[in-house]
């Protein structure tokens, strides 16, 4: 059975005043895909695809229209209150801004130990300190990261903190939305290979929302991609991503460029002009 | 942008409008005079609290055998038409208007933060109720309001002081409210949501604490103008009553004296324009270093 | 040196400010040049100071010390006055931000702004619609007349930096700097907008100077690269060589983390450890001495001159250049320092 399952998820959401002039947007559409235990799903699309939306959903911060969530076999979304958030407490997200998502008011050490507090997961200061510590640790910060403030923290060294916060609380599942777009592509790798050691050594599963189809090839087992709300292809990552067989996914990676000189990725010209038709009258604001 | 981008940039952001012109600014003169406008805020605050106790002289006590006199070694700002030492008058003045001006101000920003959070976490229409009740207090002159207040309570020092507070916790209400809409909108509060906190907890440990360093700054800067609005209403009659030695009914007081004996309305007239700019280059200072570090 | 194909010289610039954290040396005695016509990539992290040096290229960075020449015709950038740079920022040499979002002002029409471009151009009040449509159309628009009347707002990412690219691009500049144009951009888009850049240069023999991060897109677009890290340059030359063969040892780890769509799934990312140190607190001797697995003692004592190897144009700044295995990888020790 799938840690995660995901069935007909659908979100709307209505701009402009209701009734008449009620503008409907659907920004995630019928989405069914599920997480098996140890494993890393990835899930890209370009913006507007809906991932993001999708993401919260299943981290429980927006209610979806439509669909079922089942986590463990459980229906979270018939539940209410306290049990909603007990039965959401294995999954965990992780957000992209490094820089605005720590509180700059708090300490490294408050900042890591929040989700023990509000959830009276720890047993006193002592045993808190200790699993922060521990947390800390795990992510490869230094003890003394404990009282000092986010700011004097680098981009990648944040993400390692959202990391630990996320990890103290001992999650099965781990969202990852867009944790490595900001950061330097050598700290890029570092967080990446940070993630894949604590699906091995945890066994966590985790989403990873991503763009960069290279990071996804590299590090997710299976991907799933998503074009204006709605899945488009799923599969092993190897065979999604070097033998798509959906129109939308072959041109995704045939845009995605590659650091290679002999294969000059800027599309030939009479490519170019077909991609420019297509996709020029289909940008969206 | 990389650590180094952002310090340099804030840096040119807080050195206020005149750096794009004059160059200055960035981290030198402008800053230096502006901590001045602090330490003289202090001042002022210890000489409310302690002036009256170094007085010279008793500052209600009348003499009319040397009424009207000019600055003298013994009367450093002269006498009053009373024959009282002006300048204790002055010192005991600056406790009663600094005493008067923490209330207003206390008050309003109490009440201000209570209704701006309330507004702007439940929402909806208590939202909307809140904020046509804070635009109705905004729409209130605070002079109509002490003068309507002086007329059903007697005219006072208590009830200029009920008048001010009255019409003070509007802005408050606005500014914590904006504040408190866009820190809700913040990533790390979305992650405490994401981490089951509750309402009351994300409150008090987020949005509050991040409302100190504005409020801090919103704060000091009106002390500047309660200050000179309390008084105003003294000047006018309807705050402080005579014999209080308020620096705005010490100046009503001396005005018909003028120009030839000038110090009874001089002295307390500096007293007033050296707490306002004081106050007002404090708040500024704040607002800088609070730019700088980021809040 | 500057030759005859040379259109900018940049010789010995260095930037620094003081900030409260200290001094911080954003740039540190960067010497290079662009030829008229060529694509050259200025590639670095954050921190690598390439956003500044760019910057210093239109005298656009406020409150900073700097020193050195930037030789554009018979002129030394470096030391004009503000009125001076007018005549030269947007006519000789253009710009493109990485935001299209807030290069374009918000409350003003596309047409508004495409026209204060085409008035500087010198392009007569009757002309300039027309002037505009044909502006937009060679940036690819589809629809101008109908793009000229919106605000920004109404227009995609991709629409936006197109329209500043034609707002860059009306006064005919002979230099384009292109500061992370597409990182903002979905993939697809990004593609077609390094594509347009490619084109237009061509058309317009117009050199671009690329800012970027990303080595993937660097690959596809460029003639020539200089890595940069701490302020410095510490790698120039072709694409081909500094891809199929880099020296320098921040290239190389650079190279081997850039993620490939081609790699194999559970491969083991190559991550340089550590992290890029602040401007203000920079390692004495070379800068990367820190974080390269090839340090010596050397490293530390002495600053690494950029200079030649064999092949002609190949700069790179390592006292152990040509003597170092390329295939060596740094070991998989603890990926993160405090």
């Amino acid at each position: 059975m799938p840690l995660l399952e995901v069935s007909g998820l659908s979100k709307s959401y209505f701009r402009g005043r209701s009734g008449r002039n009620a503008h409907r947007v659907d920004a995630v559409r019928d989405v069914t895909l599920h997480l098996d235990a140890g494993e890393i799903l990835g899930l890209v699309g370009e913006s507007g695809s809906g991932k993001t939306t999708t993401a919260r959903c299943i981290a429980g911060l927006v209610r979806p229209t439509a669909g079922s969530i089942l986590f463990e076999g459980k229906d979270v979304l018939a539940l209410r209150a306290a049990e909603l958030r007990a039965a959401r407490r294995p999954i965990r997200m992780i957000f992209q801004n490094p820089y605005s998502s720590l509180d700059p008011r708090m300490s490294v050490g408050e900042i890591v130990a929040e989700g023990l507090v509000v959830n009276k997961l720890a047993t006193g200061r002592e045993d808190r300190r200790e699993r922060v510590l521990a947390a800390l640790a795990d992510v490869g910060l230094p003890a003394d990261a404990y009282q000092r403030r986010p700011k004097a923290f680098s981009g990648g060294q944040r993400q390692r903190i959202a990391i630990a916060r996320a990890l103290v609380v001992e999650p099965r599942v781990l969202i990852c939305d867009e944790v490595v777009s900001s950061l330097d592509v050598s700290i890029q790798a570092q967080i990446c290979n940070l993630l894949a050691d604590l699906r091995s050594k945890r066994g966590v599963a985790i989403l990873f929302i991503a763009h960069d189809l290279g990071v996804v090839r590299q590090l997710c087992h299976r991907v799933a991609v998503m074009s204006e709300g709605s899945i488009v292809e799923t599969g092993p990552t190897a065979s999604v991503l070097t033998k798509p067989t959906q129109a939308y996914t072959q041109s995704l990676v045939a845009a995605t460029p590659v650091p290679d000189p002999r294969h000059p990725y800027v599309m030939l010209k009479h490519e170019h002009q077909e991609a420019q038709k297509s996709t020029n009258g289909n940008e969206s604001p | 942008m990389t650590d180094t981008t952002q310090q340099v940039a804030s840096l040119r952001d807080s050195a206020g409008p005149m750096s794009a012109v004059t160059g200055w600014g960035l981290g030198g003169r402008t800053a230096a005079i502006r901590s001045v406008g602090l330490w003289l805020a202090l001042f002022i605050i210890l000489i409310a609290i302690f002036g009256p106790l170094l007085a010279p002289q008793n500052p209600s006590a009348i003499d009319f055998g040397s009424r009207l006199m000019g600055p003298t070694a013994r009367h450093w700002f002269g006498t009053d038409e009373a024959g009282r030492d002006v300048f204790s008058r002055v010192l005991e003045g600056a406790r009663i208007t600094m005493s008067s001006v923490a209330v207003v101000i206390a008050c309003g920003a109490a009440a201000g933060v209570i209704i701006g959070t309330i507004a702007a976490v439940v929402g909806g229409i208590v939202d909307e109720l809140l904020m046509r009740i804070t635009d109705i207090g905004m729409a209130f002159p605070p002079l109509i309001l002490a003068l309507g207040l002086s007329a059903a309570l007697g005219a006072s020092l208590r009830s200029a002081i009920i008048a001010l507070a009255f019409t003070w916790w509007p802005r408050y209400a606005r500014l914590v409210r904006a504040m408190v809409a866009d820190i809700q909108n913040t990533d790390y509060v979305t992650a405490a949501r994401e981490l089951g906190a509750q309402r009351l907890w994300i409150v008090r440990r987020h949005i509050l604490p991040a409302t100190v360093g504005t409020m801090l700054v919103q704060v000091t800067g009106d002390v500047a103008a309660v200050t000179l609005t309390l008084a105003g209403l003294s000047f006018i009659g309807v705050g402080a009553q005579p014999p209080q030695p308020e620096w705005g009914a010490m100046i009503a007081d001396g005005q018909t004296y003028l120009p030839v004996v000038w110090w009874p309305v001089l002295f307390p007239g500096l007293a007033l324009m050296f707490t306002a700019v004081s106050f007002s280059l404090a708040g500024d200072w704040l607002r800088d270093r609070y730019a700088r570090d980021g809040g | 040196m500057t030759t005859s194909a040379d259109l900018l010289s940049v010789r010995e610039l260095s930037v620094s400010f003081a900030i409260p954290a200290g001094i911080a040396r954003a740039v540190n005695d960067v010497s290079l040049n662009i030829r008229a016509g060529e694509r050259l990539a200025l590639v670095g992290e954050s921190g690598s100071g390439k956003t500044v040096t760019a910057m210093s290229l239109l005298g656009l960075v406020r409150g900073a010390t700097t020193s050195g020449q930037i030789c554009y015709g018979n002129r030394d950038l470096a030391a004009l006055s503000s009125k001076e740079w007018r005549a030269v920022r947007g006519r000789e040499i253009g710009i493109v931000l990485q935001d299209p979002n807030s290069s374009l002002n918000p409350t003003m029409r596309v047409r508004s702004q495409v026209f204060e471009a085409l008035r500087l151009a010198g392009v007569s009040r009757e002309h300039r619609q027309s002037e505009a449509v044909s502006l937009l159309g060679k940036v690819g628009i589809n629809d101008p007349a109908g793009i000229l009347r919106a605000y920004p707002f109404q227009l995609s990412g991709g629409q936006q930096q197109r329209v500043v690219i034609s707002i860059a691009l009306a006064q005919q500049p002979k230099l384009l700097i292109a500061d992370e144009p597409t990182t903002a951009l979905d993939v697809k888009v990004q593609a077609q907008v390094m594509q347009l850049l490619l084109d237009l240069g061509e058309q317009q023999h117009m050199s671009i100077l690329l800012i970027t991060h990303d080595l993937s897109v660097v690959a596809g677009f460029a003639g020539r690269v200089a890595v940069m890290y701490g302020g410095r340059i510490v790698e120039l030359g072709d694409t081909i060589t500094i891809f199929e063969s880099p020296q320098h040892p921040y290239t190389q780890g650079l190279l081997r983390s850039t993620p490939r769509a081609d790699a194999d799934q559970g491969t083991r990312f190559d991550a340089i450890p550590g992290e890029v140190p602040p401007a203000t607190d920079l390692p004495s001797g070379c800068a990367f001495r820190l974080r390269c697995p090839f340090a010596q003692a050397r490293c530390a004592a002495e600053l690494p001159v950029l200079s030649g190897m064999n092949q002609a144009g190949h700069l790179v700044a390592c006292h152990f250049v040509g003597q170092l295995e390329p295939a060596k990888r740094p070991a998989e020790s603890s990926d993160a320092t405090a």
